[in-house]
């Protein structure tokens, strides 16, 4: 999933409407997988433009709250600690995104909202 | 924001191109309104945009040619398709709403507030549509919102074609960085569907210009939504 996700998120992110349209009803698809979180994730990390990142972001806080509940659980520790070591590498594709609102305790967010929202203030 | 890096485009043109995204609540005009240009279509039924429909418009300026890519997204919650994701590296936006709708006018801080979630501190002009019409409801005193938040506020009518300039060359000064910039050839736009009262417009917009000199309301509906 990792590479054509990648390759999606740029696709998506073009004026050609038609390529957007292609692009968005496959990651709409892919969406639906909660492996689509770890995806998101690794991209939020390594994409190499801004926007690629910031794009993960958006659909990443879309995804999580719904999926996190069918993700094992080692993946839930890995999945947050990628995020906590993300947010002081690349602070703004996140913290607009993960800072406001605090969601439901069932999902992971409390504690890493928490995290940002400290980070946002001494950042 | 000043001269905002041109997007890169495998179909690039070769003059500044900057991307702009038109949101505001479903049926308030914003698609008829970026139609008004002649690289658009004519459409007097109402079609709900489904997602969002980027449509490139070209200005002639006195710093020569200027794209602006309008994206423009659904308003209607059930056509959003990704939404704020269409938002990212956005350089500049307008927010539609509806003279004849309060609630349209109400919404406006939702989506300035998911504008400004991802795209930071960009230039952002608010209009109201539909001034031609005459069961206007959102009464000029009425808006205040643009006031708080340090955006630009023009009056439009797009089926008139009234004020359809003036949110682009708001947004290509600031852009341009250039506040003088001019456009520098008539806009081809389609002709006129509606004749707006212009006696009657004009003072709507002293009667807006008379509040802008006037300090801001303390407490409205608005600020509660900040």
């Amino acid at each position: 999933m990792a590479q054509s996700l990648e390759l999606l998120l740029i696709q998506f992110l073009m004026p050609d409407n038609d390529a957007r349209r292609q692009a968005e009803e496959q990651i709409r698809r892919l969406a639906r997988d909660p492996q689509v979180v770890p995806a998101l994730v690794h991209h939020l990390r390594t994409a190499k433009t801004p926007n690629v990142r910031q794009l993960a972001a958006v659909l990443l806080r879309k995804k999580i709250t719904s999926h996190w509940p069918k993700l094992p659980p080692h993946a839930k520790a890995s999945l947050k600690q990628a995020l906590i070591d993300s947010i002081t590498i690349d602070h703004r594709s996140f913290s607009n995104h993960f800072s406001q609102p605090l969601p439901p305790a069932s999902s992971p967010l409390p504690g890493i909202g928490n995290f940002f929202f400290k980070s946002c203030w001494v950042g | 924001m000043s001269r905002a890096q041109a997007l890169p485009d495998p179909a690039a043109v070769g003059y500044p191109s900057f991307k702009l995204i038109l949101v505001g609540d479903g049926g308030t005009g914003k698609t008829t309104f970026v139609k008004r240009h002649i690289t658009g279509e004519f459409e007097k039924r109402y079609e709900p945009t489904i997602g969002v429909e980027v449509r490139p418009l070209d200005f002639h300026t006195s710093r020569g040619k200027v794209r602006f890519c309008c994206w423009d997204t659904a308003g209607q919650e059930k056509f959003g398709g990704l939404r704020d994701g269409y938002y990212i590296h956005g350089h500049c936006a307008i927010i539609m709403f509806d003279v004849t709708s309060r609630l349209t006018y109400k919404n406006v801080p939702t989506w300035h507030k998911d504008i400004c979630r991802v795209c930071d501190n960009i230039p952002i002009v608010l209009c109201g549509n539909k001034v031609d019409m005459k069961n206007r409801q959102v009464k000029a005193k009425m808006v205040t919102f643009h006031r708080k938040k340090n955006l630009q506020y023009y009056e439009i009518s797009a089926k008139s074609n009234y004020n359809f300039e003036k949110p682009f060359l708001y947004l290509a000064r600031k852009l341009t960085g250039d506040m003088n910039l001019r456009f520098v050839e008539e806009l081809a736009l389609l002709p006129a569907d509606v004749t707006i009262d212009l006696i009657a417009q004009q003072k709507i917009e002293t009667e807006i210009a008379a509040a802008a000199a006037m300090p801001l309301p303390d407490e409205d509906e608005d600020g509660l939504m900040d």
